[in-house]
């Protein structure tokens, strides 16, 4: 299986992208959407064995991938609402729900800790670098968590009213941290993204506009300064954090409201459910669909596999050209947030890459040198040989006109003897009738 | 035979090309006989012979149509096959003509070609009698319909359990029964008002309220505290209705419908008066899983139990994603084998333009399915209905 899918009706699917089809991993018939609805779903551990599913009725479940297996571990007290957020830190399960209440919960599934962030969560989500996490919804301000004390680290500012002094509503869909570059995202129902950098200030560092619609969900993908956003009527963009105006792309397809996107960590695919009831792959390269799963219900989480079916033949072609991409700008970017040592040490290792890739370059120059001669000595013998060509059609005509001049004589004299000059050329056949008419 | 005509269209269909080809040939020498007979027939201008030889010749035709009417039918299963395939004319017999003349002759050349072939078919058909073979299925839009996944087979457990806790699920369960409320935009003209009697008519237990500048979301607020089970505001433009909103309540789902060909009650050509009774639903052609989900809505209009006895009949006939609105009453002719129908209501078609989850909200809503118009109609063969 390549990808994972929750539905709202509590169905828990695996899609093969290799063959287009999809398979249900629990019993249907047993399932009440309003209490087995999935809610939120995550990987459980990095191997990507076993994923950890959050239902309606505030119900965690581990599932095995290998044994196809479903272990309900705890269910969630305190609060009201849905599970909002989970995440998982070496052996402690964090969860969210609808009203504010985060609770940290050990393996014996016993609260460790807990605390309230503001009614109205949206999302909740954790940071892969640091003990932390971050929160947001309706009217509730982005804020981040330290995991290990409790305390609040950060908190967002509202953006400044409106030309019209008009107070802007904080309607927060989606919030995640960018990896290694110490800023937070924000994805809102005003169409509207915004990044923070909590070490420079609380309001947002930069604001990014999509289409009209709410916008949903937020997805990573394989490069470092580009994220993808859905919104609610089925427009898929693909944004680098640095611009201000324009997506790079739009991705085609969807009918519906996307309820979740899943970017792969390595290659430039993103995978995209919502309440359209279709499983989509899109290539970020070539921005095209690659794959398409009607999967029956509508879908409100999606996790997609480091090692998908689909990738084993283009594997090592792409991987290169990923690599390339970084090297030319990806430490460019890195650089001014680096600490002074590090940006040595990398500049030692760049200084050295820059050898590497300068002499090929002058080998190229040769190559490319000689591929214009080599291009070059062709073309001329092409011409060589065309004017022969000509040459022989000239004398090829000549010999025919000669033939023509023969049969004439011949026709004047006998007959059966035509017929044996006839045979050699076939082009002269269709004269000598013409000739033969004349006569 | 049936089966050895099968074989023979088989075979035909693998080496059609090959046979057209040697035909063509055939028929040049065939005409070059034809004109070589008759001369011979004037040379040989004895009494008794020619008879002789025509009799000779039926009984020999006749023998060989009773022995060898398999190598005669292939002959002639050949010949129709032939006419079938391609035309005889192509552009560059006109080059004679001038550019602008061209198309046109081209056309006429080729529609009479058509006209030609049929005929010769129909000829050969007779002929062929029983063993003909079979007329092809014309190709329609509908017919060629590109693949939709969505597709709903009867037999799909996983449908029929997503549609079991569905918003209409209740109503289905016979739970719920319908109740209508039918608004309109604020400051509506007449033509609007008119049409929601005229749904009023068609819906029973519906009640109309006029708008009054009251927001929608409020409406539904107000709705759901009355036990309102259904809410249909009809929209306006330049004062003819022209959209729909259709909102199912408690939990939606919402959606906009495009109003089209309208026609009233007053101006169809013969109409009957609507009575009270509860009438029977027919929803026509809504096949994949969006189709099915509207048809549901659609349903949840009217009561559950029809009576038979009004004979009336509301349709909801879907061609071509547009879905057309019909109001009948059926009657029976002499032992019921034909009916007669009499147009009650008005005639409408829909054209649906989104369905949204949950009530109406189109600012903040979440969209199920939103018609792209440059996007998604790409082709005039696909269709989501």
């Amino acid at each position: 299986m390549d990808c994972y899918v929750g539905a709202t009706t509590g169905a828990l699917k695996g899609a093969l992208l290799k063959d287009n089809t999809f398979e249900n991993l629990n019993e249907i018939k047993s399932l009440d959407p309003k209490s087995d609805e999935i809610t939120s779903m995550i990987w459980s551990d990095e191997q990507q064995t076993e994923i950890l599913i959050a239902r309606m009725n505030r119900d965690l479940q581990l599932f095995d991938i290998e044994q196809n297996e479903q272990v309900s571990i705890l269910t969630v007290t305190g609060g009201t609402g849905a599970i909002k957020g989970l995440h998982k830190t070496d052996e402690k399960i964090l969860t969210c729900v609808e009203s504010g209440e985060i609770q940290i919960w050990n393996d014996k599934s016993e609260v460790v800790s807990e605390w309230k962030c503001g009614p109205g969560v949206a999302i909740m989500r954790g940071s892969e670098e640091k003990p932390e996490v971050v929160t947001g919804g309706m009217k509730n301000l982005l804020k981040t968590w330290n995991l290990e004390t409790g305390q609040q680290v950060w908190s967002a500012r509202n953006v400044p009213p409106d030309m019209l002094g008009l107070e802007i509503p904080i309607m927060i869909t989606d919030a995640r941290f960018i990896p290694g570059q110490n800023t937070i995202l924000e994805a809102t129902k005003l169409h509207e993204m915004r990044v923070y950098d909590p070490r420079a200030q609380r309001r947002p560092v930069n604001k990014l506009k999509f289409m009209e619609n709410p916008i949903m969900c937020t997805s990573l993908t394989n490069k470092t300064n580009q994220i993808l956003a859905a919104n609610s009527i089925g427009e898929m963009g693909l944004f680098d954090l640095r611009s201000k105006v324009h997506p790079m792309c739009k991705f085609k397809g969807q009918a519906g409201s996307i309820r979740s996107i899943a970017g792969h960590p390595t290659m430039p695919l993103a995978a995209s459910v919502g309440i359209d009831r279709f499983l989509r792959v899109h290539d970020l390269q070539t921005r095209k669909l690659i794959h398409k799963i009607y999967c029956k219900t509508r879908l409100n989480r999606v996790l997609l596999r480091n090692e998908l079916s689909i990738l084993n033949d283009r594997k090592n072609a792409a991987k290169k050209e990923i690599d390339e991409d970084e090297t030319e700008y990806g430490n460019m970017t890195q650089d001014g947030y680096r600490d002074s040592e590090d940006e040595d040490g990398d500049d030692v290792i760049e200084e050295d890459d820059v050898w590497d890739v300068m002499e090929p370059v002058k080998k190229k120059q040769k190559m490319s040198e000689d591929d214009v001669e080599i291009v070059e000595a062709p073309m001329e013998e092409d011409d060589e040989e065309d004017v022969p060509e000509k040459k022989k059609k000239n004398l090829r005509k000549r010999k025919v006109i000669q033939e023509e001049e023969i049969k004439e004589e011949l026709d004047d004299s006998d007959e059966p003897d035509d017929v044996a000059v006839t045979k050699k050329p076939k082009k002269a056949s269709g004269k000598k009738k013409v000739l033969k008419k004349r006569a | 035979m049936a089966p050895k005509t099968k074989k023979s269209k088989k075979s035909k269909k693998e080496e059609s090309m090959i046979d057209f080809v040697e035909e063509e040939v055939t028929g040049d020498v065939d005409e070059g006989d034809f004109e070589e007979e008759p001369e011979d027939v004037v040379e040989s201008s004895d009494e008794d012979e020619p008879p002789k030889k025509k009799k000779k010749v039926i009984k020999k035709e006749v023998k060989q149509e009773l022995e060898l009417t398999d190598e005669k039918l292939q002959e002639l299963l050949e010949k129709y096959e032939a006419s079938k395939s391609a035309a005889t004319k192509t552009k560059d017999d006109f080059k004679h003509l001038p550019k602008s003349q061209r198309g046109k002759a081209l056309k006429k050349a080729l529609r009479k070609d058509k006209r030609a072939r049929q005929e010769e078919r129909s000829k050969i058909r007779d002929e062929l009698g029983e063993s003909a073979p079979q007329k092809e299925v014309p190709k329609t839009i509908e017919s060629m319909r590109e693949y939709d996944a969505t597709m709903v087979d009867e037999q799909d457990d996983e449908v029929e359990h997503d549609e079991a806790n569905d918003e209409f699920a209740p109503y289905f369960n016979r739970e719920t029964t319908p109740k209508v409320m039918i608004t309109m935009t604020p400051k509506a003209k007449i033509t609007t008002f008119k049409f929601c009697f005229e749904l009023q008519k068609c819906i029973p237990n519906s009640e109309i309220f006029t708008r009054k500048n009251v927001l929608l979301k409020t409406i539904i607020e107000q709705a759901k505290e009355r036990e309102f089970t259904d809410l249909l505001v009809v929209h306006e433009d330049r004062k003819k209705p022209n959209g729909i909103i259709f909102c199912h309540l408690p939990e939606g789902p919402t959606a906009y419908f495009k109003i089209n060909s309208l026609t009233f009650t007053q101006d169809l050509k013969k109409f009957g008066e609507s009575t009270a009774h509860f009438p029977e639903v027919i929803l026509n052609n809504f096949n994949t899983r969006l189709g099915h989900n509207i048809a549901r809505m659609l349903a949840c209009l009217f009561p559950h139990d029809p009576k038979f006895t009004g004979r009336r009949v509301v349709t909801f006939h879907n061609q071509r994603d547009y879905i057309f609105f019909r109001h009948h009453r059926y009657e029976f002719k002499k032992e019921g084998t034909k009916a007669a129908l009499l147009e009650l209501g008005p005639r409408f078609t829909l054209r649906l333009k989104w369905l949204q989850k949950g009530t109406f909200d189109a600012k903040w809503g979440e969209f199920e399915w939103v018609l792209k118009r440059h996007e998604m109609e790409t082709s005039r063969r696909r269709f989501f209905l």
